[in-house]
């Protein structure tokens, strides 16, 4: 079946188990799910609920086992591995709860990283690196390491590399979880207005329920089940 | 709206574009000090290994060069009738420096009137303008003058500046001859010793038609050409004519010359395999860093093969630069050793060689990829799941089998390097016996350890349970480091027995002087001689002449495969001598010794090399023409003896009886030091029959190069032990990952420093004592089978 033309991103009757000594878990239980293009999507839930498992089927990272998912134009589940990072690679950005900066690159080869996948020329990318970095304030921090850099600067590091190619759709993982209050207020502002700005479809796996409320949907994930909220 | 960059060209603009990225990727990973240990490993590796493959090539082309200094030409044609012009005219087309040696008996008399006309037999060596080839300069008597042996101008009464007569002509003695270059390979020499010029020899009038005469053509020149000129001349040469060379079997040093290659191999191997142990270790050092970042790229999209390519293209470069690098650093290092060793090796190293460079590159590149491709081909596969779940879940079999490809590539090309050798082929077998053996030893281990470590508190629990926790890390660890060790006492054993043996076998005393042509009647009477003047022998032995003809009732030369046929052995006359016990340089190695009932039996005891040589087998039955009358005899035993003793030393052995008929010679040798000389005079004079054979100028050559070659192989052990030493430490930090990690929880957790520290020494004595008694029981073990396999031979 071919996803709806105004659906960007549609899961159906998505299940997910994993084997646990010799029965199994029942992680996800008929999940489904349409997002529009340009929308703004929470999954709220509580720690164990599914939430970064769903988020890992709808990028394309894992393969459910059952059920399907829709991501623009591609049948992700019937794609190999190859396929699905090719979608990654053009469609997809990523922002984590733990940055997942490398630690042996500075901020602006951090952001490079995307395009340097794509074999974008050296000049280019750093043009394009400085110019995302100067967007989220870190135009004077290029050079820094991570380990050089707050938690707040490093997030702001990973919402540069996210944009940096375009992305259709960022998916998010707990971004503000590992940041105070006032910082994550902050890096939400950036990545809600960047998000603004690109036209980008946004969907977050948060347990934050004041960066849940700037999304257009809400959705809760609850023992597999997802349910509006 | 699309984005506006896209993966842009084809083909070679993708490679350009893929190239860039690796590099760019290695550039971030060696500033960060990822590669440093992998690159340090290698670099050792290919310093060391290149630099001890151009040493030992310029060692081993210095021996050579030494063994041809002895012999006379790194080539030598020896020919009992003259030889064909065209043959030095050919040589010298093929850009190799020739001379020509005539050696022949002749007697030569004094014209001072003190002596009254005293007349001697001497062993005169007539050679060309050009020798001797070894030095750039030819140095040779002037023409109508002579140089002798000290020992002449007694027997003859005469004075340096005398005149002496041969044949028809008169020379005037000028000079003392120190020292008899090409003496080693020419057999049995008379003594004195003279030289002069081969133009003079016609004036002389004594060489004629027929004359017994050795006539020697020497060469020098390029391997190759040398190599060519042997291909051309071998199909010419008639039966009795024979081409010697310093690998020649019969040539003395030839045991030696192996062994010492045999070492110099080993220790290569041995280099070789401590590089290959630390890179492995490195790169799982660097695999476990990179897990996250690998996860991060697949995350982004990054293709599998896109990453592995980055990974081949890393390697690629890192093997040539590091390669460039050890290259230039191994040809420092060995003119370091030239340097530093040039006291020791007392002889001229010839200028390094090509091939060494040629082979480090390729060696750089076959270690790398062989250690580092199978584990760090698994990366790209890593999850980008890894990413939440911090989880590796790598298929074990699909590791195993780039594992098996890329070892077995490495095995391959060593083995190729080392040109297939026994020593190579053993080295590999007990590798990979050792490894299965030691990972078999390190399992159990571990379930001991589990047991033991459920009744242990505080530290030592905690020391155990660090070895318990990590059960492949451990495993890998143990069969490292015990690699290493055995490779460090196999390198000392072999080093110091090798070295013992020959030590042994040229002690200060040995036998320097040949007693031939000793009549029965005279055996008591020189028995006796010796022992008035306390000077040991070992035995007389009785020796008839015979020629082997043929083998199980066919001709010897149908019945022996054909690159056997010119078998110098095959075309001459043997010395056959028989005894109840062999001398005591010779070893039964098959075949069981014979008893007082084989007495008057048809046995015959085989000299080993020689037997192989003909492929004869214990059973075989020779024959032998001994003057009118053929002898047959079945192959009891083979022995092995060494030529480099001054011990008589026979092809062919009897058990007493069967040839007691015939017309029998005895020899015998001995030990003279420089002051007892002069008994040699009564030797003569009371047993004027018997001719004495000085071999001490020869002797004391082979002592010197033995001595040289030693000094060689010491400095070697220490530059493997250093490197061992080097590289085990390296290991020992690649796994310090671990330990970092799990103590800095328990830091943080409370524990005291002490209780770190004691925790470190329990499981680091642990394994130190477990490494130890494993690797003392392969090393010895080992050395047992390499001494006998390899190094006793």
């Amino acid at each position: 079946m071919q996803p709806q033309a105004s659906t960007f991103l549609r899961v159906e009757h998505l299940n997910k188990k994993v084997p646990s000594g010799d029965s199994k878990i029942t992680i996800l239980n008929d999940v489904n799910l349409n997002v529009k293009e340009g929308e703004s999507v929470a999954i709220l839930g509580t720690s164990g609920s599914g939430k970064t498992t769903l988020l890992s089927l709808l990028a394309g990272l894992d393969l459910p086992t059952s059920g399907d998912v829709y991501l623009m134009d591609h049948h992700l589940n019937i794609m190999d591995e190859e396929q699905r990072a090719q979608v990654r690679r053009n469609h997809v950005g990523f922002i984590f709860q733990s940055f997942q900066l490398l630690p042996t690159l500075t901020a602006l080869e951090n952001v490079m990283l995307p395009l340097e996948i794509r074999y974008i020329k050296h000049q280019r990318c750093k043009i394009e690196a400085t110019e995302w970095l100067n967007k989220v304030g870190l135009g004077k921090r290029l050079a820094h390491y991570p380990a050089q850099l707050s938690g707040g600067e490093q997030q702001r590091v990973a919402i540069a590399r996210a944009f940096i190619n375009a992305p259709k759709i960022i998916f998010s993982d707990e971004m503000t979880g590992n940041l105070d209050t006032h910082t994550g207020e902050l890096i939400t502002d950036i990545l809600f207005s960047l998000n603004q700005e690109q036209k980008t479809t946004l969907l977050l796996v948060t347990h934050d329920a004041s960066l849940a409320a700037r999304c257009h949907t809400r959705l809760l994930l609850q023992e597999g089940v997802i349910q509006s909220c | 709206m699309p984005y506006p960059f896209v993966i842009a060209g084809r083909g070679h603009t993708i490679m350009l574009n893929i190239i860039l990225l690796a590099l760019k990727s290695l550039w971030r990973d060696w500033r960060a000090a990822e590669w440093l240990l992998v690159c340090f490993a290698l670099f050792i590796a290919i310093a060391a290994t290149t630099s001890i493959h151009f040493y030992t090539d310029r060692i081993m082309r210095g021996l050579d060069k030494q063994g041809a200094r002895l012999l006379g030409g790194e080539l030598v044609i020896s020919s009992p009738s003259p030889l064909p012009v065209a043959w030095e005219q050919k040589a010298r087309e093929m850009k190799l420096r020739t001379a020509q040696v005539w050696s022949y008996l002749s007697v030569v008399s004094s014209k001072n009137q003190k002596s009254s006309n005293a007349m001697q037999l001497v062993s005169l060596q007539a050679v060309s303008d050009n020798y001797p080839l070894s030095d750039v300069t030819p140095n040779l008597p002037d023409p109508h003058t002579i140089w002798v042996e000290p020992r002449l101008l007694p027997l003859l009464s005469i004075e340096m500046n005398d005149e002496l007569v041969i044949g028809a002509a008169t020379f005037q003695v000028k000079k003392l001859l120190t020292s008899d270059l090409d003496t080693l390979s020419s057999g049995f020499i008379i003594a004195p010793r003279a030289m002069m010029r081969l133009a003079d020899v016609p004036a002389t009038q004594t060489v004629l038609p027929g004359s017994r005469v050795d006539y020697r053509l020497l060469l020098v020149g390029d391997a190759s050409a040398l190599k060519n000129f042997k291909s051309w001349i071998t199909p010419l040469l008639s039966p009795s004519q024979k081409l010697i060379d310093t690998h020649s079997q019969q040539f003395a040093l030839q045991n030696i010359m192996q062994n010492t290659e045999n070492y110099l191999q080993l220790i290569l191997l041995v280099c070789l395999l401590l590089s290959g142990v630390a890179i492995s270790l490195s790169i799982q050092q660097y695999v476990r860093r990179h897990y996250a970042q690998i996860a991060l790229w697949r995350c982004l999209g990054a293709s599998h093969k896109q990453i592995l390519t980055v990974f081949i293209l890393q390697l690629i470069i890192i093997a040539s630069i590091i390669g460039v690098i050890g290259i230039v650093m191994g040809y420092v290092a060995q003119e370091a050793y030239a340097y530093l060793f040039q006291d020791f090796i007392r002889f001229e190293l010839p200028a390094s060689g090509f091939s060494p460079i040629l082979l480090g590159f390729i060696t750089s590149n076959i270690i790398l990829f062989a250690f580092s491709y199978p584990i760090l081909s698994e990366l790209p596969r890593t999850s980008p799941l890894y990413l939440w779940r911090n989880e590796i879940n790598l298929s074990v079999l699909s590791t195993s089998t780039p594992l098996m490809i890329s070892l077995s590539c490495m095995v391959l090309f060593i083995l190729w390097f080392m040109n297939f050798s026994l020593l190579s082929i053993y080295f590999f077998l007990g590798l990979f016996l050792s490894i299965v053996f030691l990972y078999g030893v390190s399992l159990i281990i571990i379930s001991i350890l589990r047991v033991a470590v459920n009744h242990s508190e505080g530290s030592i629990r905690r020391g155990i349970s660090q070895i318990v926790q990590y059960p492949f890390s451990f495993s890998l660890q143990f069969i490292g480091l015990n690699l290493i060790l055995v490779a460090i006492i196999i390198s000392a054993c072999i080093r110091s027995n090798m070295i013992n043996n020959w030590k042994q076998s040229l002690p200060e005393t040995s036998p320097n002087f040949f007693a031939i042509n000793i009549d029965k009647s005279d055996i008591t009477r020189l028995s006796q001689f010796f022992q008035n003047q306390h000077i040991d022998i070992e035995g007389i032995y009785p020796m008839v002449r015979g020629r082997l003809i043929a083998l199980n009732g066919q001709s010897v030369l149908s019945a022996v495969p054909a690159e056997a046929k010119n078998n110098n052995a095959l075309h001459r006359e043997l010395n056959l001598s028989w005894m109840w016990n062999f001398p005591s340089d010779n070893k039964i190695v098959k075949g069981p010794t014979w008893t007082l009932r084989d007495r008057n039996k048809a046995l015959v005891s085989v000299e080993y090399g020689l037997a192989n040589d003909l492929h004869l087998k214990l059973g075989d039955e020779l024959t032998f023409q001994i003057g009118e009358r053929k002898i047959d005899a079945v192959i009891m035993n083979f022995r092995t003896l060494v030529w480099s003793s001054i011990h008589p030393n026979f092809f062919m052995i009897f058990p007493p009886g069967l040839l007691d008929n015939f017309p029998t010679t005895f020899i015998t040798s001995f030990h003279l030091d420089n002051k007892q000389k002069i008994i040699l005079n009564d030797i003569v004079k009371i047993f004027p029959n018997i001719t004495i054979i000085d071999m001490a100028n020869v002797l004391l050559q082979i002592q010197n190069l033995v001595s040289k070659i030693i000094a060689a192989m010491q400095y070697l052990f220490i530059f493997a032990l250093g490197l061992s030493i080097l590289i085990f430490i390296a290991s020992l930090q690649t796994t310090m990952d671990e330990r970092q990690k799990t103590y800095s929880l328990l830091r943080i957790l409370g524990a005291e420093r002490h209780y770190i520290r004691r925790s470190l020494i329990v499981e680091f004595i642990l394994l130190f004592m477990l490494i130890s008694v494993t690797a003392m029981i392969l090393g010895l073990l080992s050395v047992y089978l390499l001494e006998i396999n390899i190094f006793n031979q």
